[in-house]
């Protein structure tokens, strides 16, 4: 019985466990959601600013409607995580950090931030945002106190007014006496850096009433100063990158260890935060004699460390979100010394592998890799690999890892689709022939390692200090490594069959290519050849319909320049409202049932539908980043997929709107009136134009199936006048009757 | 009516074709209206009159006969309409023979001759495209073209006087029907005014052809009854008629559906 009962807890433990490793719960919402999601116009408490009063009631009113708007979009944009358990953590250390002030922890809302930087930021209403980058490298509950108290404090000080004030003084001043740009970015620098100061100082008094440990406001500046460096300088071995018959030759991948560096600290003169350093020796003096005071932990040790360890975990899916590949990779192998094999870790690498090598592909490889002798520790040695590796070996090492991992992870459904894409890349870029790879006998390492070496020329050393550079043998220039990394695998039925199908697609896609350019020419035979060899082609359809989709954003920008304040917050709030119901509303004359997520007012209990609006916002931002590419598989697939099963579709719409108001061109205008005024009716007309202002506005709405990123429809208009309602209504319902019929083809 | 049958189903047909791919103004592609048309050139619309006073000389020279029209459109893709109106206008024309002056008794003369108060009522339709230029049609602002025909049915009374006193008027006789077509170019603008009522306005340029089969009112100053005869009347008819609608401003209301 009692074995049975073991095994029993076992079983059911198990999974649980599993996910525990993962760290997925923690940064999933599962909360309620706040009044700042469920109700529009009340982000911001009416503000009054200091001095001239009639002045400053104008500035006042700017002032609010701009930030209403901002933080407004910021909670909406997709990268805002609320009603977590890691935001229950969060929430739990304000509740010790304001034990005090009841009234002021009232005020503070907290916040996680879906970003790789390290930094926290507060807004002017009392809300403070944690970057993940940020509570990825926190030591203790006390670091993130003193964070959190230094935010406070800026709310408090009224820091973001003030700025705004002073901002629009100094543009005055800076308009009364001629000064460029420069004069106000030395200006308002040196005065958010005094915010700084004053935000240390204030933050400190808020700490020190709290119990945490002293000694933590001061060494929370030693993470700020690595802030650009990576997390943990560990050692990781070249092996990582190899298989079984890929060998990364010694000459990419130095063995020498590369000390981790805290660079010193360049001038803070342009800069809006003074120095860390500065600030902690500030800090310093301020707590003298009572650093060991407080305790570490006031919440709980093992939370914090939980909530640490998932923010790491999704840090490597921000970093590759932000095409950061290099840090991802890098993090990721660090997190997998700790987690072997862990799925979800794995699966990342294989993510980050894909991107890696679409980024390459295509051209982006300045962006991926920085200059190596720049880069400070370990790292150093991932930028330097890749920035030697040509075409040919990194495409074979993508190829071979990925193969690997899903060879690791059998079964696994998005492994398995990430590993087809690093093959069907590898065959754009190199070759569809699988003879393009040698069957060997026996892997000989010395034949490899012969093919490079060290090049030692004394302008070679200069350029790449401290890496060397690879000299290619000059015999056997046209091998590389890339023919002799895959021979296991020659013999592996569902790589061969995988490579070979994958190959002839795009060589019959490359074909119809070529032919649609020599279309005309065709005769009407091989026109239907050619049509039947399309259909084969063409990916299998599946089984979704445009009946329903879903609008991820309703974005309506109106800007009348003829105004004081061109920019028209408030309007573009109240459209963007009164747009989503007409989608609604003109979508079901078609019997089209469409969900949308942004920016409508959620409800309370929406917490799941904020979740799937988070994940399409940042899809969102990934498709735009893949732009030039027809198909793109995005990085949360999985959870894509399951969003699609529980919306009943892949589709979903992207409104952009916007309406530009000027004055008339008068010039222009009287010329005309000079020439028509002999003529009375046309006179007529052309006067009142000289009274009309100009306006144009545009529509845009991309159709997207989020499964595969294909645009599937894409609806522009453009018109000479802004604002009208019948316009855009009509807009919608030929969008909505276009795209079904268009969708359905 | 057989024609008009024909036609009305070879324009169903047509519509049927092109509308497949046609999402109307928020899936409405069909409209009806009533209008009511005016020549807007004082100018021109002097001297014609919709109500004679056959015993007095007419008084109210600046009426302006109103054109009225029920018409029907649908929306045959995305930017063109195609349309058809039915027209109903009367307008008078005033004729007096051109003798100016007989001498009465050595010291005065009197300016009497035969004149003719010619009364037309004219039918018309228009069959006629529109180009929408700002929403999909058949809504919103538009550029139009097309064909017109009419029949216009001139009857008068003749008598003898002058532009001043108008003597002996006859019994009203009915001179026949004459022909007319032409064709005409516009613009104009349809809004929504409440859920599916519209307001139509517009100008349309009408160039009629007729007058090179009628010809040109032939006035014959030696001829005493030139200004009376039957051919005379029609071709004045028609002139006045050219004039007066070749710059029509035009209101409507209707349904669109």
């Amino acid at each position: 019985m009692k074995t049975r009962l073991l095994w029993a807890c076992l079983l059911l433990g198990l999974p649980q466990l599993l996910f525990a490793q993962e760290y997925r719960g923690w940064l999933t919402t599962v909360d309620p959601l706040g009044t700042e999601f469920t109700k529009k116009g009340k982000l911001i408490k009416p503000v009054t600013f200091s001095k001239n009063v009639d002045k400053n009631r104008e500035l006042a009113k700017k002032f609010s409607e701009t930030n209403e708007f901002y933080i407004d979009r910021f909670l909406n944009s997709g990268v805002v995580l609320t009603g977590t358990k890691a935001n229950r953590y969060i929430n739990s250390v304000a509740d010790k950090l304001l034990v005090k002030r009841p009234a002021l922890r009232k005020e503070i809302k907290l916040y996680i931030v879906y970003s790789s930087e390290v930094n926290a930021f507060t807004f002017t209403n009392g809300m403070i945002f944690f970057n993940i980058g940020l509570l990825s490298r926190l030591e203790n509950e006390s670091q993130l106190a003193y964070i959190m108290a230094h935010e406070i404090a800026h709310y408090l000080e009224k820091h973001a007014m003030e700025r705004y004030e002073r901002t629009a003084e100094v543009e005055e001043e800076a308009e009364e006496n001629d000064e460029d740009d420069n004069y106000l970015g030395v200006i308002l620098s040196k005065f958010n850096r005094e915010q700084e100061f004053e935000a240390d100082s204030k933050g400190l008094e808020i700490f020190l009433e709290s119990g945490y440990q002293v000694q933590e406001a001061i060494s929370v500046f030693e993470i700020l100063k690595k802030a650009d460096l990576p997390l943990e300088n560990v050692r990781i071995p070249k092996t990582v990158f190899e298989g079984k018959y890929l060998k990364i030759p010694d000459v990419f991948y130095s063995e020498e260890s590369i000390d981790l560096v805290i660079p010193a600290e360049e001038s803070d003169t342009n800069k809006t935060h003074p120095n860390s350093s500065k600030r902690q020796e500030v800090i310093r003096g301020k707590v003298k004699g009572k650093e060991q005071s407080g305790s570490m932990f006031l919440v709980d040790k093992s939370t914090f460390e939980q909530v640490r360890e998932a923010c790491r975990f999704e840090l490597v899916e921000v970093y590759i979100w932000e095409h950061n590949f290099i840090n991802a990779l890098y993090l990721n192998e660090i997190l997998l010394i700790k987690y072997p094999e862990n799925p979800r870790l794995m699966t990342n690498k294989i993510k980050a592998l894909y991107f890696f090598q679409t980024d390459l592909n295509d051209g982006r490889r300045g962006k991926v890799v920085s200059a190596p002798k720049r880069i400070n520790g370990e790292i150093r040695k991932f930028h330097f690999l890749f920035k030697k590796l040509n075409k040919q070996e990194y495409n074979a090492l993508f190829l071979r890892q990925g193969w690997d991992i899903y060879n690791k992870m059998q079964g696994n459904k998005v492994v398995k689709m990430f590993c087809n894409e690093i093959t069907r890349n590898f065959e754009s870029a190199v070759s569809k022939d699988i003879n393009f790879f040698y069957k060997l006998d026996k892997y000989d390492l010395d034949l490899i390692n012969g093919l490079y070496s060290k090049e030692d020329t004394v302008s070679n050393k200069k350029k790449y200090t401290g890496t060397g550079t690879v000299k290619r043998s000059s015999k056997k220039r046209n091998q590389n490594f890339a023919m002799y990394s895959m021979p296991d695998y020659l013999t592996n039925a569902d790589f061969v069959k995988t490579f070979k199908e994958l190959g002839e697609g795009i060589a019959d896609a490359e074909e119809a290519n070529e032919e649609n350019e020599e279309s005309e020419n065709l005769s009407a035979a091989a026109a239907k050849e050619k049509e039947a060899k399309k259909k084969k082609n063409q990916k299998p359809e599946n089984s979704f319909s445009t009946d329903k989709i879903l609008l991820i954003g309703i974005s309506s920008l109106k800007v009348d320049t003829r105004s004081e304040t061109p920019v028209k917050f408030k309007e573009i709030q109240e459209t963007q409202l009164s747009l989503a119901q007409e989608f609604k509303e003109i979508a079901s004359m078609l019997d089209i049932e469409v969900e949308v997520f942004n920016p409508v007012a959620l409800k309370t209990d929406d917490a799941e539908k904020y979740e799937a609006r988070n994940l399409l916002d940042r899809w969102l931002v990934e498709r735009n980043s893949y732009k030039d590419k027809k198909y793109f598989l995005p990085m949360n697939y999985s959870a894509i997929d399951s969003m699609v099963m529980s919306y009943g579709t892949p589709y979903v719409a992207y409104m952009q709107g916007a309406q530009l108001i000027q004055k008339s061109y008068t010039a222009i205008y009287l010329i005309n009136v000079l020439i028509y005024a002999v003529h009375p009716p046309i006179f007529a007309a052309m006067v009142y134009g000289l009274t009309k202002p100009r306006k144009e506005s545009m529509i845009r709405i991309p159709v997207y199936n989020i499964l595969t990123g294909e645009q599937v429809y894409y609806y522009e208009r453009e018109y000479d006048s802004a604002g009208r309602k019948d316009y855009v209504k009509s807009d919608i319902y030929n969008f909505f009757y276009q795209m079904k019929r268009e969708v359905a083809k | 009516m057989k024609k008009h049958v024909l036609f009305y189903f070879l324009i169903a047909i047509c519509t049927g074709l092109f509308a497949q791919n046609n999402p109307g103004y928020l899936g409405k592609k069909t409209y009806i209206g009533l209008s009511a048309a005016y020549c807007p050139n004082i100018a021109i619309a002097r001297n014609m009159e919709s109500n004679i006073n056959y015993n007095n000389k007419p008084t109210n020279y600046f009426i302006t006969p109103l054109i009225y029209s029920i018409g029907i459109g649908r929306a045959i893709n995305y930017k063109w309409t195609i349309g058809l109106d039915y027209e109903f206008q009367r307008y008078g024309v005033l004729n007096e023979e051109g003798v100016p002056m007989n001498w009465k008794d050595g010291n005065s003369y009197e300016n009497t001759g035969e004149y003719a108060y010619a009364r037309a009522v004219a039918n018309s339709f228009r069959l006629k495209f529109l180009y929408a230029t700002d929403i999909a049609a058949p809504m919103g602002a538009y550029s139009t073209f097309g064909v017109l025909f009419q029949t216009n049915k001139v009857s008068a009374v003749r008598g003898e006087g002058n532009g001043y006193a108008f003597a002996n008027p006859g019994g009203v006789e009915d001179f026949g029907t004459h022909a007319d077509f032409g064709f005409f170019f516009g613009g104009g603008v349809k809004r929504e005014i409440y859920k599916s009522v519209i307001i139509d306005l517009g100008v349309d340029f009408n160039l009629y052809l007729g007058r090179y089969i009628l010809g040109a009112p032939d006035y014959n100053p030696f001829e005493i009854t030139s200004t009376t005869n039957k051919d005379y009347l029609h071709q004045s008819s028609a002139q006045k008629n050219h004039l007066n609608s070749l710059l029509l401003a035009r209101a409507g209301i209707g349904y669109i559906f």
